[in-house]
């Protein structure tokens, strides 16, 4: 298990990381963190000519705010997002989701970006990106791009960025101010860090009188990339969540769902599991948005 | 009897005593020797191809492109090795039955080694595997060990006749007297699934000629004292001409590291290159066609118990599914003869052992060397006869246990 | 095509040349010549391999050399202390035989330090406390502060 031959260069700037692979006419491939393609090209299953290290390009990390959306650059490592007190507070379903992306150790050199643009379908952040509607933005010598993150990743390992684009960053809109967030992402795996056969993700905003008015939910596993799960959230809002409405809700998942069966398990599994999960996830972020807006009030009163 | 004095730990060297395990230091400082750590002078590295057929004859290996690399030393294939050395021995009599480390003209597993490519480095010995062509042409297959034991089945081992490499029926005392006198009686079939035991370190070897003593030093990951003796015997040289170092750390190997077929492929090399070749697997290797698969077992159980709930007398059919090489699976399935009524005190005993060949990956010893899956049978018939005298609920467990102590051997039996 | 690169190991400073597909790992062991850190699966599941990179840990086996170019690495031969005595760590993981055949252990002790240095800036999360490896580690982070190591018998050495 040792990568065919390539060649290296460090990017010290994304002018840089644009023109190398403009002129490499899709035989360069970007590496960030690497911690799906050096074991790709470990097992030569990924065989680039030229490998661009994007560690080093200073434009490429760190982590913005605005009123309404948070933009992570794409080479920031999910260890500092994990540790990021903006991220905690203002895109909470993202912190909930980093704990669950492979060890400390791949956390600690993986990217936001790279997981994103590896594309597997299973993978929390593009879960995570999914429930939230976020948008990445691609660079290229030609230009910028924005795309909605569900026009972003087409398939399995299968992203709508060019040969020659660059994922540059991610935006993840902030929960609307004045509600009560609760968030879960929970996910079935063969073991602690590994790749989730089935996974969900939920935030849920209420308001003072414990009315849902904020509600985004994804699954994974059971399609070719994660569903953003729209009539789920659209027959929810307005309700209180209760666990009837939210059961039958959960249904409407099923319809949007592609499971196929694999090693791991059958389609009838992972379609059946992801209803199940998603109702329950959705009833444990309500929990949790009530809890918190209880503290919130006892805060208030004294 | 003496009589055991049960004085505090104070006056004892060892026993009860905390003491730092005194290999221990080696291994947290990372001073450790393991067969990753050994290294030669000139030391060449074996990259493997292998088979993506469970089955097919070998029609022509193209070699010339991958030789023309900078860096490439040598490259075999099993035609060149079966030529010069002898068969892997399985311990068990199977006529017609020839496996070497490399597949020589038919390959019977995917994942079986067909070509090793030998070059100054590792990266470069994988490299030229990649350029090597293999023309197959595929055969029929089986892969399930029933389907295997029909006479018209795929035959895996064609010179062997049939798929059946082992099948002895044992009887100890009056089976079928103590059966036709006990009316409980109780029969019912088991799997054991395949296990694959699987060490952090993968199995690896370095193998040097030294010309001058005529002497193959061996460096494993091994700690199997039978070792040299099977490489001596593969490769046709004296017993006295291998020297197996003992003394390299193990990283794990819960039985199944046996590396017969890695050292045998190294030794060889290394002695018809007159240089150290160093064969480590990776973990594809390691995984596919490396020594890692455990037994894979479907038992068929009887139990005749009397009135007092002892067992009288046991019937115990297995058919264990070996794979494609032999290696050590067919002689695993007589092991349990040493225990076979486990440690109950059981009358009369019959024990069917059949070994069936199948286009799997092979078998090799795991963990007790094939007792586990037989003890889970007869716990299993113990188990199972009180439930179905209506033993249920909570005091289940109990009668269970029981049922064991009172059936279990009587220690005068072995003059304790 | 091949690189120069210069970065420092165990605190001393290296240079040499590499090939860009050797990996951070294969240069450790093979080219630094410190094989105290292991190979497992070579992609990135087993941990074995396990370095601090400037002060966290990492996969060896999921990054290439000319990628450590200007950083800063401590393998297990590292975690000694100053005057060349087990570290704490270590002397924990030997007192409490906290390994069975030793392979992944480097691996273990590097996790264990990287753990170690986190806590110091954060409490430990309720997944770590539960981790066998960190419960033969968590006497050792007691100790760290108090240096309290119980005497080790005569007649093993300190290799
Ligand atoms: S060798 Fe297993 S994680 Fe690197």
């Amino acid at each position: 298990m040792k990568a065919a031959v390539f060649d290296y260069s460090r990017a010290e700037s994304l002018d840089e990381v644009l023109a190398i692979l403009s002129d490499a006419g899709g035989e360069a491939r970007i590496i960030a963190g690497g911690q799906s393609l050096v074991a790709m090209m470990a097992m030569r299953l990924a065989r680039p000519e030229i490998l661009i290290d994007i560690n080093h390009v200073e434009a490429l990390a760190g982590i913005g705010t605005t009123s309404a959306v948070v933009t992570i650059r794409a080479c920031t490592r999910q260890a500092a997002a994990e540790k990021s007190v903006v991220i905690a507070a203002d895109i909470p379903l993202l912190a909930a989701a980093l704990p669950h992306v492979g060890h400390i150790q791949t956390r600690n050199r993986g990217t936001i970006g790279g997981s994103l643009a590896h594309g597997d379908p299973t993978a929390e952040i593009l879960l995570t990106a999914m429930a939230l509607r976020a948008e990445v933005v691609l660079a290229s010598t030609h230009g910028i791009r924005n795309l909605q993150i569900a026009d972003f990743g087409l398939g399995p390992m299968q992203t709508a960025a060019a040969d020659d684009e660059c994922l540059t960053e991610i935006r993840f809109p902030i929960p609307p101010l004045g509600l009560s967030i609760g968030t879960v992402v929970d996910e079935i795996s063969p073991k602690a860090g590994d790749y989730a056969v089935v996974g969900v993700a939920v935030e849920v905003g209420l308001d003072d009188a414990g009315i849902c008015r904020h509600l985004r939910l994804a699954a994974s596993g059971a399609s070719p990339v994660p569903v953003s799960a729209n009539p789920v959230e659209a027959a929810l809002l307005g309700s209180t969540l209760g666990s009837a409405d939210v059961a039958g809700a959960a249904r409407l998942l099923d319809p949007l769902l592609d499971p196929e069966s694999d090693v791991q398990a059958s389609a009838a599994y992972r379609r059946r599991v992801a209803v199940g999960m998603l109702a329950r996830a959705i009833e444990l972020a309500r929990d949790r948005a009530l809890d918190r807006s209880q503290n919130q009030t006892k805060g208030d009163l004294t | 009897m003496t009589e055991l004095s049960m004085t505090g730990p104070s006056n004892r060297r060892f026993v009860s005593v905390k003491r730092r395990p005194k290999e221990d230091g080696r291994f947290i400082s990372g001073s450790g020797r393991f067969v990753g750590d050994i290294k030669r002078p000139g030391m060449l590295h074996i990259a493997l191809v292998t088979s993506p057929y469970p089955a097919a004859r070998i029609l022509s290996i193209e070699t010339g492109a991958a030789l023309a690399l900078p860096g490439v030393v040598a490259i075999l294939d099993g035609a060149a090795l079966a030529a010069v050395s002898n068969p892997l021995a399985n311990a068990v009599h199977t006529p017609g039955v020839r496996c070497y480390s490399l597949a020589n003209e038919v390959v019977r597993y995917v994942g079986e080694w067909v070509v090793a490519v030998v070059a100054e480095t590792r990266t470069l010995a994988e490299d030229a595997a990649e350029l090597i062509e293999i023309d197959y042409e595929a055969l029929p297959f089986v892969v399930d060990a029933e389907e295997a034991l029909d006479p018209t089945a795929p035959p895996v081992h064609a010179a062997h006749g049939s798929n059946v490499l082992y099948h002895r029926t044992f009887t100890w005392g009056p089976v079928a007297e103590d059966f036709a006198s006990q009316p409980n009686q109780l029969s019912f079939d088991l799997r054991w699934g395949r296990s694959a035991p699987i060490p952090v370190e993968t199995f690896g070897v370095v193998a040097e000629w030294d010309a001058g003593a005529e002497i193959l030093e061996v460096w494993a990951s091994i700690q199997m004292p039978s070792y040299g003796e099977q490489i001596s015997g593969a490769l046709g040289i004296p017993f006295n001409q291998v020297r197996a170092h003992y003394d390299v750390d193990v990283g794990g190997s819960y039985g199944v590291k046996r590396g017969i077929k890695h050292t045998v492929l190294a030794g060889f090399l290394a002695r018809k290159l007159g240089r150290a070749v160093r064969l480590v697997e990776d973990r594809l290797e390691n995984m596919v066609g490396g020594d890692m698969h455990g037994p894979d077992r479907e038992f068929r159980v009887a139990v005749a118990f009397d009135d007092q709930g002892l067992v009288r007398s046991m019937k115990l059919r297995v058919r264990e599914d070996v794979g494609g090489h032999t290696g050590r699976a067919p002689f695993q399935l007589g092991k349990p003869v040493s225990a076979i009524v486990g440690a109950y005190q059981i009358n009369s005993v019959e024990y069917e052992a059949i070994a069936v060949s199948t286009n799997k990956t092979g078998q090799t010893a795991v963990r007790g060397f094939g007792m586990s899956p037989t003890n889970v049978a007869i716990e299993t018939a113990i188990d199972k006869w009180r439930v179905n005298w209506g033993c249920r609920g909570w005091w289940c467990a109990s009668v269970i246990s029981s049922a064991r102590i009172s059936s279990l051997s009587d220690p005068q039996r072995f003059g304790i | 095509m091949s690189r120069k690169i210069s970065l420092t190991v165990n605190g001393a400073a290296l240079e040499a040349v590499v090939e860009p597909r050797l990996t951070l790992v294969d240069f450790l062991r093979d080219q630094a010549g410190l094989t105290g850190t292991h190979v497992g699966c070579e992609h990135g599941v087993c941990g074995a391999c396990s370095v601090l990179f400037d002060g966290a840990p990492i996969r060896s086996c999921l990054m290439f050399a000319v990628q450590a170019d200007g950083h800063a690495m401590t393998t297990v031969e590292g975690l000694r202390d100053e005057d060349g005595s087990l570290g704490v760590l270590q002397d924990s993981f030997w007192e409490t035989h906290a390994l069975q055949c030793g392979y992944c252990t480097p691996g273990m002790l590097i996790a264990a330090e990287g753990c170690c240095r986190a806590i110091q800036i954060r409490p430990m999360r309720r997944s770590a406390r539960r981790s066998p490896v960190i419960s033969a580690a968590v006497p050792a982070m007691f100790r760290l502060s108090k240096r309290s190591v119980s005497p080790r018998p005569a007649g093993v050495s300190n290799r």
